[in-house]
């Protein structure tokens, strides 16, 4: 048929004419050539920002203008409006992080799983910060964001415990040491402790940031002349923001949530924008509930736990926070 | 010689919300065939209705010399079901499932001519997906792109990132 026969030439001719300005009637010239359609750079950002991090690092090799994608200000932005979106495909990175800090031995190694097969995986160094001491690190809130893991890592010397958090990039190497804030070691007459740290952040303000629960308990050989009534051993709540590099407490009524220390691992984990963790809502550490932060708004909310078996010890009740 | 195929849509749940329907907008694609479609499918094309609000409605038919008579059903099909709202993750797999590669960046260039932002939003994420395991060397052929690396400054590229080109599909030549 006549319409059959004005159908044929398709795909093959109509490639060519996309170069050629948008007149109909010299496109008719091209309909046998065959050639390859240049796809201009925005358009060709756009899907790269949607392929998983491997495959954009392998394209790195196409040409000099694709190798330079990620000093691109441009391209990032697409890449982090995709990760932020949500609109994730299934197949995404996916990566293993291994710690065994079973004294005197020590493992870590972080690993990117691809084609589904564990023979696949590719170990990557750990950012310079993180490789001079590598026990008990871990990821906070088990995320990775907009490409960005924080590593935090847990140590004592003697009675004070410190905490030192890095922002890294595997795939750019790129990481940063989150600064320490005023209120961990002053004043000298109470030691802190971190119970609880966790990493997302802002869709608001496009920011980064993490939250921690501190305790305090009384160091008294740095005892001062302080009377007793100006001492302070409230527990705080902190968040640091990436955009203004610096801690600030938050103001937020504490009372109902007492403790974390038994809800194992303290890393919590996030989604869209809230931070969650495990928690007790009073003195005697029996009421669990979940702790959810919002990101953005700084806000709390408790969700409380129901105990399955109220004959159960509680001591031996182990919780777990899981996203599935 | 104009050939007039009309959209294979079923107007009957439109034409009750709107009663203007008469007034179709003819479409002409490249190799000068007529698609006759509703006025509410125009409106999910923001070039062509565009061109419909510069010319006060006046012209209804809009020649789109970039797209091909191959094309604009697919693109039709695609807008009829998103103003029916039944754009699902089953009807785009199904969508996109009888296209090979090349006719999916056809499409996907159509909808960036036509400005669709929904149809392109989908599309670059197939590409992506069809493109994932490629090589290197197909990746160019596929954008059109001329490698302008010196041999030298490629291998040793290659070298730095030989994490990165593990389990590569090999190029499937008769891939269209």
């Amino acid at each position: 048929s006549r319409l059959s026969s004005q159908l044929e030439p398709k795909h093959g001719s109509f490639e060519s004419k996309m170069e050629k300005s948008p007149a109909a009637s010299d496109a008719i010239e091209g309909i046998k050539v065959r050639s390859n359609v240049h796809i201009p750079d925005d358009l060709a950002f756009s899907i790269l920002s949607k392929l998983p991090l491997k495959s954009l690092k392998r394209f790195e090799c196409v040409s000099k203008s694709w190798s330079l994608l990620f000093e691109n200000p441009r391209f990032m932005n697409m890449l982090r409006n995709h990760f932020t979106s949500n609109k994730r495909s299934d197949y995404g990175d996916t990566f293993l992080f291994l710690s065994a800090a079973d004294s005197p031995l020590t493992y870590v190694a972080f690993y990117l799983l691809s084609n589904e097969k564990f023979e696949n995986r590719i170990k990557f160094d750990l950012p310079p910060p993180c490789q001079e001491d590598d026990t008990f690190l871990y990821i906070l809130s088990s995320v990775c964001i907009n490409g960005f893991f924080c590593m935090g890592q847990d140590t004592r010397r003697g009675l004070v415990n410190t905490f030192r958090a890095v922002l890294w990039n595997p795939a750019t190497s790129d990481f940063m040491v989150i600064p320490s804030s005023p209120d961990e070691h002053v004043p000298p007459y109470r030691s802190p402790y971190f119970d609880f740290q966790g990493f997302g952040y802002d869709h608001m303000r496009d920011d980064y940031k993490l939250i921690r629960y501190i305790s305090f308990f009384p160091v008294t050989d740095e005892d001062e002349d302080m009377p007793l009534e100006d001492k302070s051993y409230e527990p705080l709540l902190e968040i640091y923001s990436l955009r203004s590099n610096s801690w600030r407490i938050l103001e937020i009524d504490m009372l109902d949530i007492r403790d974390f220390t038994y809800a194992q691992p303290r890393i919590g984990v996030y989604l869209d924008g809230v931070c969650h963790w495990l928690g007790t809502r009073d003195l005697y550490q029996i009421e669990g509930c979940l702790v959810s932060f919002d990101m953005s708004n700084e806000v709390l909310f408790m969700t409380p736990i129901l105990d399955i078996d109220e004959s159960c010890d509680l001591i031996f009740i182990k919780r777990h926070l899981v996203v599935l | 010689m104009a050939e007039e195929v009309s959209s294979q849509m079923n107007s009957l749940s439109i034409s009750e919300t709107n009663p203007s329907s008469s007034a179709t907008i003819s479409l002409v694609s490249g190799d000068d065939i007529v698609f006759k479609v509703e006025p509410t499918i125009a409106k999910e094309m923001e070039t062509v209705q565009s061109f419909i609000d510069e010319t006060d409605g006046k012209i209804t038919t809009i020649p789109l010399p970039n797209i091909s008579s191959h094309d604009l059903p697919y693109v039709i099909e695609y807008c009829e079901k998103s103003i029916a709202g039944k754009i699902t993750k089953e009807f785009e797999a199904e969508f996109v499932k009888k296209l090979n590669n090349e006719e999916v960046k056809e499409l996907f260039l159509a909808a960036n001519y036509l400005n669709i932002k929904k149809l392109l939003d989908f599309l670059s994420q197939v590409i992506a997906d069809r493109i994932a395991n490629k090589s290197v060397e197909y990746v160019r052929r596929y954008f059109g792109i001329e490698n302008d690396f010196t041999p030298e400054e490629e291998a040793k590229l290659r070298e730095e990132l030989a994490w990165t080109f593990t389990g590569v599909d090999p190029d499937d030549e008769d891939e269209n």
